[in-house]
């Protein structure tokens, strides 16, 4: 019984609810970067320009950690040549300033090009355990279903995919962000832009299907 | 403030969310054209809440422990925001998908979904191209 709601039947609202919400959390907290699966196709499929950024980053840290150290060094010798009165003026007008209050909030980090591509490779992973564990994997080679009727049959199927691919890609580039980067984290953290996003990704959607509908 | 460097976690944390987020389309039908439409035509609220649901419990959570562990940047609206939401959404209508799901639909054994990844590849590279020679806006980034 328990085993047909978890791994048969189509999963109740609230266990989807919380499959969805948990990854999200989760991957937040651990990899400090909201998960949005758009954002990471878009490392992956511009692998060499992501590489060359990650590569000047760590360079740039490098250079950044060396300068610090060789301001330190110098304002420590400065600081030993003068004399005794000058220091203590400097001391004082130094402490006469408000201390702002340390954020403790630790920056948003980048997802390294190498988590990106294993988070997207663990997506078809997740899809084949699914199918394989509902005993429904089987290898098809065209749609089936309400999208023969709907939307195309026959080869038709070829076409509609790859433009309708070209479509979602170049739609969430111009956004920002998909269903996980907008729909998901943006509207649960109430940005203004990511709810406006998701009205029109939904809406819209919801516009064709009813068309679709409509014009069998 | 603790320092900022790319994240180092484990490449086995990235795959566990990966399995987990894409299980979890595979098993609620988000990756299924037939489910995606009964929720768009309102034939069936299920996958509605399952979202709805999500969200507001994400909500949760970033109001009570996510807010002050990460400083998140402003996700405001850009001229990209309406428009690209468009497009995205007459895509999903039609396919049945969003980025996601083309890849899970390949776990699945639907080979044809490779159709719908590559075209998706060039979408992506298509805007960057056009973005660079005419759009220029800021549109922050998932």
């Amino acid at each position: 019984m328990m085993w047909q709601t978890l791994f048969v039947q189509p999963w109740p609202w609230w266990l989807g609810a919380a499959g969805l919400s948990l990854t999200a959390f989760f991957y937040c907290w651990l990899m400090q970067h909201p998960l949005g699966i758009s954002g990471l196709f878009s490392k992956a499929v511009f692998f060499r320009e992501t590489q060359a950024e990650e590569q000047l980053k760590a360079r740039m840290e490098t250079n950044q950690e060396a300068l610090r150290q060789a301001m330190q060094a110098a304002t420590q010798a400065h600081m030993a040549q003068l004399s005794e009165a000058d220091r203590a003026r400097l001391a004082a007008a130094q402490s006469t300033g408000t201390e702002e209050p340390e954020d403790s909030r630790q920056n948003l980090a980048e997802v390294p090009l190498s988590a990106s591509l294993v988070t997207l490779i663990g997506l078809v992973l997740g899809g084949l355990l699914g199918q394989i564990l509902s005993g429904q994997w089987t290898l098809s080679t065209r749609p089936q279903g309400d999208f023969t009727k709907l939307v195309v049959d026959g080869l038709g199927f070829i076409p509609v995919l790859f433009f309708g691919g070209i479509l979602i890609g170049f739609g969430t580039a111009m956004a920002g962000g998909c269903t996980s980067g907008h729909g998901l984290n943006g509207c649960a953290r109430m940005q203004t832009g990511s709810l406006g996003a998701t009205a029109s990704f939904f809406g819209t959607a919801i516009a064709v299907a009813f068309a679709l509908k409509a014009l069998i | 403030m603790t320092t900022d460097k790319s994240s180092n976690k484990p490449l086995l944390f990235a795959a566990a969310f990966g399995l987990s987020l894409g299980f979890t389309l595979n098993r609620t039908g988000f990756s299924s054209f037939d489910e995606l439409h009964k929720m768009l035509t309102f034939d069936d609220l299920r996958l509605f809440l399952t979202f709805l649901g999500a969200v507001s419990s994400l909500a949760l959570a970033y109001l009570l422990v996510l807010n002050s562990k990460l400083q998140f940047p402003d996700r405001g609206f850009h001229k990209g925001s309406i428009v690209g939401g468009v497009i995205f959404g007459v895509g999903w209508a039609v396919t049945g998908a969003c980025p996601a799901v083309p890849l899970v639909q390949i776990g699945e054994g639907k080979v044809w979904a490779l159709i719908t990844l590559i075209g998706v590849a060039l979408g992506v590279i298509a805007y960057e191209w056009a973005h660079k020679r005419w759009f220029q806006w800021d549109r922050g980034r998932c």
